[in-house]
């Protein structure tokens, strides 16, 4: 696959519209599970405004530099759980059915913003020549490892399976449902980072740890969150 | 002889928030805009005077640290005017939560047309 141009203008565009179109997914399943219309509209600004500020904020304490300032995955993640956790506290109206909700639609808008990455090669895969290999003009006709389509077909698969889980999960189960879905995307995502150019040399990144991390912090809100809701 | 003239009932009133919910609301959103507002332009005004060498000795750490805060403070302007919006539901708030939306549609907008125009010149540059 020869990529000749930098398509950089359509980098921005596509992730906010794989945001907007997460957005409307989890609006909808809350809304199916019975989240009353004040509560959706009010989520879903707060958790859109978190996961913009969140990655970009969280760009800069990767990066070091405010001239590095860009979207990062882990920073949206971080501040879409935020957001519906706070929101959660604000409106106090089917907290699980909303964590849930937006949890299980992560790896949709996290799936589709990688086509963004794959069309202007910002980030790029180990040195590959097999099938399906990508090259790109602008890093001089060297082949690498479709590592951002990788992305996109599993982190898709996760919705899935998600998807299914919070249609057939009842009541306290939507904690599992949450974490299940988080810890799947937290091992996709590790293990894909192995796949990446910028990895070669290191044992494990500064970004693998800031996912286990997120992802740790979490799980374990998540269980207080559940035993507060049995007691 | 008794009286037939029917009492006059007085129009329901229109539901308003007690006073207390509005006095609260009115609190919030001035703290909103302050922190989402004003503290990004006090910062965005000591970092660009950094950047053009007006304060020396400022590092880019420091810059990024009110970077920092301003996002903090972006990100608790709009939990605070969503916070009296649900809670004291005033008209402050909403008349807040409609102009901070248009802002946000036209900020995405602006980045959206500033990566375009950079995107332009950097094209124009490689083909010259």
């Amino acid at each position: 696959m020869y990529i000749s141009v930098l398509n950089f203008n359509f980098y921005a565009p596509i992730v906010i519209l794989s945001i907007i179109i997460g957005l409307i997914v989890a609006s909808l399943l809350c809304r199916r599970a019975g989240a009353s219309k004040q509560t959706v509209i009010y989520t879903a600004i707060l958790t859109f405004v978190m996961i913009l500020v969140v990655s970009a904020m969280m760009s800069f304490v990767l990066s070091g530099s405010i001239r590095k300032i860009g979207f990062v995955g882990a920073g949206g993640a971080l501040g879409l759980i935020l957001g519906v956790v706070i929101s959660g506290f604000i409106h106090n109206d089917h907290v699980k059915e909303s964590i849930a909700a937006w949890v299980v639609t992560a790896p949709l808008m996290y799936g589709l913003s990688k086509i963004a990455c794959h069309i202007t090669g910002c980030c790029n895969g180990i040195p590959y020549h097999g099938a399906l290999c990508v090259t790109y003009e602008v890093h001089d006709g060297a082949s690498y490892f479709p590592v951002q389509l990788l992305e996109t077909v599993v982190f898709l698969l996760i919705f899935a399976v998600g998807l299914v889980l919070f249609l057939k999960a009842r009541n306290i189960s939507l904690y599992n449902v949450a974490s299940t879905v988080l810890v799947l995307s937290c091992i996709a995502k590790v293990s894909i980072e192995f796949l990446r150019e910028s990895h070669i040399g290191k044992i494990i990144s500064g970004y693998q740890v800031i996912v286990i991390s997120i992802t740790v912090v979490f799980l374990v809100v998540f269980q207080i969150m559940r035993r507060r809701e049995r007691i | 002889m008794e009286n037939n003239v029917q009492p006059i009932i007085p129009p329901e009133p229109m539901y308003n928030a007690p006073q207390e919910n509005k006095n609260l609301g009115t609190i919030l959103c001035i703290i909103s805009i302050a922190v989402k507002c004003v503290l990004p332009f006090i910062a965005s005004v000591i970092v660009s005077a950094t950047a053009s060498g007006d304060i020396g000795g400022i590092s880019e750490a420091i810059a990024g640290f009110f970077y920092l805060l301003s996002g903090a403070g972006y990100i608790a302007g709009w939990v605070l005017v969503i916070v009296a919006r649900v809670k004291c539901k005033d008209t402050f708030s909403k008349v807040l939560l409609i102009i901070y939306l248009v802002l946000l549609g036209l900020e995405i907008l602006a980045t959206i047309f500033v990566i375009v125009a950079c995107v332009s010149c950097i094209s124009g540059c490689q083909i010259d």
